[in-house]
């Protein structure tokens, strides 16, 4: 009588068993074709600086995509030019407004300096252009125009005249598709 | 005995697991990092408030606390039409909006070769008033008023 052992017959049976290999191919398409989804979704408005609760843009029905040029933040609490902290707004409880005795003849000359030497950096090494020089600018909501007047004309006096001012386009978002829900 | 040597050799197979797993972290990284929002631009130039007389419709819109006061150059003259708030201004939604828009189509049936307005804004005037200001006189498809000169009172 050969001495086997219990476990001997559910072994044996377990290698006769076909190893099933798991197939990768679909799930790598499946996340590939989300990566693609989300660097499309990326690249359709990229931009430098994200929205905060001191920055939140107007809604509007706007679709031309963005541009980089030079870039206005004005945000609740501050002004900054590529990223560059220009001026400390007054902020309370109300809308923000602009220190006593920065505007002068209408325009922000910290902000007309910055605005020019920025314009300055970027031609630098470029070729002339026919186009006009043109400002995006960024601006919380809230901003009344007693901060965006003076704030308009310190770009008109560093020598800008056209303004692009970015919103958050509410056309696109109603025909994307809403991924929150 | 080549030929027999082949046959017994295995065929190479890809590792992916290591792709599947910087995959699977790169999707986790930007969905968490996602903000759905779509971003535009709306352009607009800067200028003076003139009362000066010209030629065209030379359109105004003037915002205050009160509501939206149009006025324009018609053959009879000066006209201006008054859009107040339904009741108190406050919050953008307060604004006669649909007015405005309406007003706006109207104006460029008449005059469907004038595409400049000149938005007068009162101090207090948020900026997201004046984006839907914007909107209203561009009407849809950027047809109506799409040129925005800003302005003070």
């Amino acid at each position: 009588m050969s001495h086997r052992s219990p476990f001997a017959k559910a072994r044996a049976k377990r290698r006769e068993m076909p190893m099933v290999e798991l197939s990768l191919a679909a799930m790598v398409d499946m996340m590939i074709n989300i990566l693609i989804f989300l660097l499309h979704l990326y690249g359709r408005g990229a931009m430098v600086t994200q929205p905060s609760d001191d920055l939140q843009l107007a809604g509007s029905t706007a679709t031309a995509p963005l541009a980089l040029t030079v870039t206005i933040v004005v945000s609740r609490v501050s002004i900054a030019v590529d990223s560059t902290p220009v001026l400390d707004l007054v902020s309370g409880d109300g809308p923000s407004r602009l220190p006593d005795g920065v505007v002068d003849h209408g325009a922000i000359a910290g902000l007309t300096d910055a605005i020019a030497r920025d314009l300055q950096q970027q031609r630098a090494g470029k070729p002339a252009q026919d186009t006009a020089p043109e400002v995006l600018v960024q601006m919380d909501k809230r901003t009344p125009w007693s901060v965006l007047g003076p704030v308009l004309r310190s770009a008109s006096a560093a020598g800008v005249d056209n303004y692009r001012f970015i919103v958050s386009s509410e056309t696109a978002e109603r025909d994307a598709p809403d991924l929150r829900r | 005995m080549k030929a027999r040597r082949r046959l017994t050799m295995d065929s190479p197979e890809l590792n992916l697991v290591p792709l599947l797993d910087m995959v699977s972290l790169l999707i986790q990284l930007l969905l968490i990092n996602a903000q759905f929002g779509v971003f535009a631009e709306v352009g607009a130039a800067l200028g003076a408030p003139s009362s000066a007389p010209g030629e065209g419709l030379q359109l105004q819109i003037h915002v205050n606390g009160a509501g939206f006061t149009a006025s324009w150059q018609d053959k009879d003259g000066r006209m201006q039409r008054q859009l107040p708030c339904a009741g108190p201004c406050g919050p953008v939604e307060s604004y006669d909006l649909a007015g405005l828009a309406a007003l706006a189509a109207e104006l460029d049936q008449q005059h469907p070769d004038d595409q400049v307005v000149q938005l007068r804004l009162d101090a207090e005037v948020p900026f997201e008033l004046t984006a839907r200001v914007m909107d209203a006189m561009r009407g849809p498809g950027d047809r109506a008023f799409p040129d925005v000169v800003l302005g003070g009172p």
